[in-house]
């Protein structure tokens, strides 16, 4: 199966179109000139100077019919171009324009052909390309699953032929109608196409333009992609599965280092006491025993809790290194105030605070309090506690949310583009959840 | 006893295989059909085949389930809507086949015989038939139902294949490209089974010269 994405190395040229398997005869309409490249194959032949439709398997080359049809848009890889897809070479002899029950969705299918390897086509879709095969396996018993992949529906509608140019192995017919159901699975597509007397599926995989673009070097400029194809791979869409495990192993690998942490943090209380406050003397500072912060360098935090009521209490705490004067300051506060307000109660404030202290050295310390509190307290015994080697749970937290910045963008962006890749479908998996429709 | 001269026009024809019965005399055109001893001519086949682009040619060989195979004789049918070609190939293990190519596919069968076979005016396309082939039997469905009529062959047949030999040709799919055609002929109704192959697995060699390709 030619399912694989090409690869993207430089396409040598494609052989030139020689006239030795060229057959030409006489529009018997017009008098013009019309070249069968595919004799034995082709059926029916487009006059390209009066549109007839002629049947080539006749020996008078009988006229299917004479209408002129309503030309819509020149091939932009013109009949008779040969490029290399997929290691082989393929020359353009058909080209049909097709359009939804509408009349006003359009798109384009090309024809290939090599004597060798049989039929394929190009079909642009609004600046999008597919390179499709038509398969010949019984697939409906098998689906939704088809070469080890699940796919899912997509579409379901007609398509009718609108316009047709060059030569089919089919008797082509301006107007020709078939129901078709689309199944999707990125980069590819099954088509399911039913006409009054066959049914045909075929596999296309997308391809970028720049793609076609290499495969055909006379082929100067195509036209730019409008919305997202059913069947398109986007970058992120490639990237994402390897973008969520990168983001799985690193979260997995937090959660170990913090367990890790956890169970060797010492998390002790280094120095638990009470601190004495009174009005009277308010320039009174509280100085309290020695204490050892152990380990080389790690987080101390230090607690306070003052039985405030209605009122506030302010502390300034200087950490002092009694071997080398180093002296950290904190200022920490409490209030607590609530009350009964039109009959509901509130309250706001609490009478704990925890200040944290990051990479303190190991030493010898004391603290050094100085007090200020709401004029309502006239004294009070306050609890403060200094602990030692804590781990703080927003360490953990910040790394976790800055892991998943990307892999959150990723997945956003990605359902978007889905979401995008859906819009077109009576299918979607978002049709529920996508509240703007945007037509 | 494969040798003999042409009846026609005297030159040494030869049948490679030894199921063929039937044959166009390459120098002269005659149709030749070999009895126990000689061979008969039935007359001229008088239309030549307009060369197609097809790469295969008689002598072709190739290769299919490991057996090697090589091209020994054409026929062409054609029917409502155009015409293919149908290669009757001989096995280096002395079985004998066919290679069809027909809208750039190419399928390879063999002739299952005393299978119990639908009338074809029970066939409807689309449809899924049931038949007693193999061990647990096998579901089909019909792909495509055309009247057939011999217009020109080439090289050696197994069966009398004058123009004009018209007969039902109804191609049948399963799963895992499998390919089965029913045959309903003058001369009675054949059952081939056997497979859709890609151009690269045939590894075909021996194949006509493609100019510009």
């Amino acid at each position: 199966m030619d399912g694989d994405p090409p690869s993207p190395e430089p396409q040598p040229e494609p052989p030139p179109v020689r006239r030795g398997l060229l057959r030409e005869f006489t529009c018997p309409s017009c008098g013009g000139t019309v070249t069968i490249r595919a004799a034995g194959n082709s059926i029916t032949a487009v006059c390209s100077s009066c549109d007839a439709i002629i049947d080539v398997t006749d020996e008078n080359f009988r006229i299917l019919s004479k209408a002129k049809m309503q030309r819509r848009t020149e091939p932009l890889i013109p009949l008779g171009s040969r490029g290399i897809l997929f290691g082989k070479t393929w020359e353009v002899i058909g080209y049909m324009e097709r359009s939804d029950g509408s009349w006003e969705y359009l798109w384009q299918e090309y024809l290939l052909f090599n004597p060798y390897h049989g039929f394929r086509w190009l079909i642009n879709d609004h600046g999008h390309w597919n390179f499709t095969t038509m398969i010949k396996d019984d697939i409906s018993v098998v689906l939704p699953v088809y070469e080890g992949r699940t796919y899912d529906k997509y579409l379901a509608g007609g398509a009718r032929v609108c316009y047709v140019l060059g030569e089919f192995y089919w008797r082509v017919k301006d107007g020709d109608e078939v129901s078709v159901k689309d199944f999707i699975h990125p980069p590819y597509l099954l088509s399911y196409e039913k006409s009054e007397d066959e049914e045909i599926w075929s596999h296309s995989v997308y391809m970028e333009p720049s793609e076609i673009l290499r495969a055909f070097p006379s082929v100067e400029e195509l036209p730019a992609r409008e919305g997202v194809a059913p069947n398109q791979m986007s970058l992120l869409g490639k990237a994402y599965p390897g973008v969520m495990r990168v983001f799985l192993l690193t979260l997995a690998a937090l959660v170990a280092i913090e367990i890790v942490i956890r169970f060797t943090s010492r998390n002790e209380v280094a120095w638990s006491g009470t601190v004495h406050y009174d009005s009277h003397e308010p320039n009174k500072t509280v100085l309290t025993p020695k204490f050892e912060l152990k380990r080389y360098m790690a987080d101390v935090v230090i607690e306070m809790s003052a039985p405030v009521d209605n009122s506030w209490l302010e502390s300034e705490i200087a950490l002092v290194n009694a071997d080398n004067d180093n002296t950290v300051h904190v200022t920490s506060g409490v209030e607590y105030y609530h009350g009964v307000d039109g009959g509901e109660s509130w309250s706001e404030g609490s009478n704990q605070r925890k200040i944290f202290l990051s990479s303190v050295p190991a030493g010898n310390y004391y603290l050094a309090v100085d007090t200020a509190a709401d004029a309502r307290i006239p004294a009070a015994d306050y609890t403060v506690r200094v602990i030692r080697d804590v781990v703080p749970l927003s360490n953990f937290m910040l790394a976790v949310l800055a892991v998943s910045a990307f892999p959150l963008i990723t997945w956003w962006r990605r359902r978007a583009f889905e979401v995008k890749r859906w819009s077109n479908s009576d299918f979607s998996p978002y049709a529920n959840t996508s509240s703007d429709h945007d037509d | 006893m494969n040798e003999f001269s042409c009846p026609s026009c005297g030159a040494a024809v030869n049948f490679v295989s030894k199921a063929s019965v039937f044959m166009v005399c390459p120098y002269c055109r005659s149709m030749l059909v070999r009895q126990d001893v000689n061979v008969e001519n039935i007359g001229k086949m008088a239309e030549t085949l307009d060369e197609n682009t097809t790469p295969l040619q008689l002598g072709t060989e190739g290769v299919y389930m490991d057996k090697r195979f090589a091209l020994a004789g054409r026929v062409r049918l054609a029917w409502s809507d155009g015409s293919w070609d149908e290669w009757y190939a001989w096995f280096n293990d002395g079985s004998h086949g066919w290679l069809a190519q027909a809208q750039g596919f190419y399928m390879v069968s063999f002739q299952v015989p005393n299978v119990n076979l639908p009338e074809p005016s029970t066939l409807i396309v689309g449809n899924r038939i049931d038949l007693e082939v193999g061990f647990d039997g096998r579901s089909y469905r019909v792909d495509d139902i055309k009247k057939t009529t011999c217009v020109v062959a080439e090289g050696e047949l197994p069966f009398k294949a004058p123009k004009g030999r018209n007969g039902i040709s109804v191609d049948l799919g399963g799963p895992d490209d499998a390919f089965a055609c029913i045959e309903y002929s003058e001369d009675g109704t054949r059952f081939f089974e056997g497979r859709y192959m890609e151009f690269d697995e045939l590894k075909l060699s021996f194949m006509r010269i493609l100019d510009g390709w």
